[in-house]
């Protein structure tokens, strides 16, 4: 082949002979590309691919402590996933995430987007507020999540401190020490975290709609209720479908706000999917169970995805 | 070797260096020194209190050679398995007690019955030896325990007459007369993790329970007396959220009259004491049936374990295991860790120092403590788990001690 030749050092030189030239540039246009996504193609199926396939495989093995040591599980079929619903923490796991994701991405979303028709409007400071607003989504949340559990105590905090001057409780009342008020602190903590990312996307998002919209709108005789019915919301459908789908992710593999603050508990109270996988395979030393779950998570996001995929192709001007 | 002036690492290297300088008439004999590699987690004055035994023990035994590696904690058994998989066991091992069966189990661990010349049951309280066996094997030595005390304030008890509780019912009676006036009685950690169901083992197996049976009486009627003291208000719903680190505060500024403190808290609860004015007293757990009974109480510490399959490194590690045991280097190794020691000859070393007065109730507990792992084995995390969700359901009042466990 005339490309053995081409690898001279010469002919790389561009002001080389005319074939010479034509040969080299050909390598190039030929290999160029998959240099380009070479990183990528090792990246994606180590750092993911390989990954996810792990997971799967040993929610179908008995997989122990000692198969870390041996590399060898025993392959039990479906056993994990029939071990893992029916034990009654699975049910109680799954009502509480489905109770914990529909609340914090509601609240998250209308107190993000309430602040983002705020930020569109122009007010003293308002910069200066903007970016105190990111300050949840920009700290570390072990820092701010260990700053709530103290403001949550029972007997020393300070949130029971302002209730009680305000005369709104009479006694302390133990946040997250009790079954029916722990998941309500820990979605509170989560829609504080959550916040910030709602914010600067929908407020990115108002900014992209068209000025004019308005002014026709007004012009029309919409007040401005009805601008931001009829103009800001439905305009603002792709931003939503997005950020749901980032918010339902996220809030499905939350973590460390629940382990920081309860463990899971007071009794399971507060056990959603990811706490009670981590449990299974790192307490309870059972692998495959908690891969198991983790599968089921995998799968809810998974739906979400493709749903978001299926929704996202449909709209007009995609 | 600070009496050379040196750093402990500068001594650690020249030990290492005269160790090799030792050894070579050793070489001449054609009898090379064994190497051996120590992994541990210890970072810190914990850290270097091993080097310095290392360096010491290789001063006086040149044919060994040891080496000092070290992981983060939270990193250290997945370590120890990941090298047990290539094939490249870490030599001598230092793990937490109740590892001692899974590590076993997973072949991590290498038995030493074969080379132990000592007399064990004599020298050692039985249950931290029973944590460094399983299945009828010894994997190493128990280095030194930690374990919950009660402390209480001696000015709250005095006022109202009171005497410091020794059974289950005297501490909710006592409990109760010491709660008002924004004070809790008492308080125990029953945040979710061990803590939480270690605090409650002791009124459990002092009612003559075992854990291989939850839905015993026993079980029933611990628990039931385990969460009333917070249902009753003589402890905080709040320490289900409390570890022994948050309660310690709350005990030294009086919202707690008697409270279940840690030993590894001991130092510092004394030192802000002092500093507060309060006078206060540590003794053993209330946990007893009867006046006079010795309560049953479970305990931590670590085990120096054997890694290698390796005949003559196994045998070198465990003549550091065993050289490590002698009471005047294991006291000061002890004293480091805020443990007390797990061998008799050991104790009584360590008690002859006033400055150890504080962990006295700690050894008081340890000839009748019980170990976790002695019935269950691998298996006690995961059931340990599902007891702190028991207690802390009978706790909040979500269920009844008998519905809690019985979803065991």
């Amino acid at each position: 082949m005339s490309r053995s030749a081409g690898l001279s050092p010469r002919s790389l030189d561009a002001r080389s002979a005319t074939p010479l030239r034509a040969s080299s540039f050909r390598w190039r246009r030929e290999w160029t590309p998959y240099l380009f996504i070479a990183p990528l193609i090792v990246y994606l199926p180590a750092v993911f691919a390989y990954p996810l396939f792990y997971n799967a495989l040993i929610s179908f093995q008995n997989f122990t402590i000692r198969s870390v040591v041996t590399g060898t599980a025993d392959f039990v079929g479906l056993d994990n996933f029939r071990a893992v619903l029916s034990n009654p923490v699975s049910w109680l796991a799954l009502r509480n995430t489905a109770i914990f994701a529909a609340s914090s991405l509601f609240f998250q979303y209308v107190i993000g987007l309430a602040l983002a028709l705020l930020f569109t409007r122009a007010f003293p400071l308002k910069g200066f507020m903007r970016g105190i607003m990111l300050l949840p989504w920009l700290l570390p949340s072990v820092a701010t999540v260990t700053v709530w559990l103290w403001l949550f105590d029972g007997t020393n905090g300070l949130i029971n401190y302002f209730l009680m001057q305000l005369h709104v409780i009479a006694m302390p009342v133990s946040w997250l020490n009790s079954p029916s008020s722990a998941l309500a602190a820990v979605i509170m903590v989560n829609v504080w975290v959550g916040i910030p990312f709602n914010l600067v996307i929908l407020y990115s998002g108002i900014q992209a709609i068209p000025k004019e919209l308005y002014e026709a709108a007004e012009i029309d005789g919409a007040r401005a209720f009805q601008r931001f019915r009829f103009v800001t919301l439905p305009l603002l459908k792709p931003v939503n479908a997005v950020l749901l789908l980032l918010g339902l992710i996220y809030t499905l593999k939350q973590f460390d706000i629940i382990y920081i603050l309860t463990k899971g508990g007071p009794g399971n109270a507060t056990q959603v999917l990811s706490t009670w996988s981590y449990g299974l395979s790192f307490r309870d030393m059972r692998f495959g169970q908690g891969a198991a779950v983790g599968n089921i998570m995998l799968l809810i996001s998974l739906t979400a995805a493709i749903w978001y995929a299926f929704f996202t192709r449909r709209e007009p001007g995609q | 070797m600070q009496r050379h002036g040196m750093t402990r690492r500068q001594a650690l290297w020249t030990g290492a260096g005269m160790v090799s300088v030792l050894a070579a008439p050793a070489i001449v004999r054609a009898q090379s020194p064994v190497e051996l590699t120590m992994l541990d987690y210890s970072t810190g004055p914990a850290g270097e209190t091993l080097s310095r035994l290392a360096s010491d023990f290789m001063a006086e035994n040149p044919t060994i050679r040891i080496t000092r590696q070290t992981v983060p904690q939270n990193q250290y058994q997945n370590t120890l398995l990941q090298r047990a998989a290539a094939g490249q066991p870490a030599d001598i091992l230092d793990i937490d007690g109740p590892m001692t069966p899974g590590l076993a189990e997973a072949g991590v661990l290498a038995p030493v019955d074969a080379y132990v010349d000592i007399d064990l049951d004599a020298t050692f309280y039985p249950a931290p030896l029973s944590t460094a066996r399983w299945k009828g094997k010894l994997y190493g030595l128990p280095v030194g325990n930690n374990g919950e005390v009660l402390v209480y304030n001696k000015k709250m008890l005095a006022d109202k007459g009171l005497t410091v509780p020794t059974t289950q019912d005297e501490l909710r009676e006592t409990g109760k007369k010491l709660t008002g006036n924004g004070v809790y009685g008492f308080a125990a950690s029953a945040y979710g993790g061990e803590e939480c169901t270690w605090n409650w083992l002791s009124y459990f197996w002092s009612r003559g329970g075992n854990l291989d049976d939850l839905h015993s009486q026993a079980a029933i009627d611990a628990l039931e007396f385990w969460g009333g003291l917070v249902k009753d208000g003589i402890a905080p719903a709040a320490q289900l959220s409390w570890q022994t680190a948050e309660i310690e505060p709350r005990f030294v500024n009086g919202q707690l009259a008697m409270a279940m403190i840690g030993s590894w808290q001991l130092r510092s609860l004394d030192a802000n004491a002092k500093q507060a004015g309060l006078d206060y007293g540590i003794a053993i757990l209330p946990a007893a049936m009867k006046r006079g009974e010795k309560p049953i109480t479970p305990f931590g510490g670590e085990i120096m374990a054997v890694g290698s399959l390796d005949t003559a490194k196994a045998a070198a590690a465990w003549q550091f295991i065993k050289w490590v045991q002698s009471p005047k280097v294991i006291v000061p190794f002890v004293e480091q860790a805020a443990y007390v020691p797990a061998s008799k000859p050991a104790t009584a070393l360590f008690e002859s120092n006033p400055a150890n007065g504080l962990f006295k109730a700690v050894s008081a507990m340890l000839p009748t403590a019980r170990s976790r792992t002695e019935l269950l084995g691998a298996s006690y995390y995961e059931v340990s788990g599902k007891i702190t969700t028991a207690i802390q359901q009978v706790m909040t009042g979500a269920a009844d001690a008998k519905t809690a466990l019985g979803a065991i």
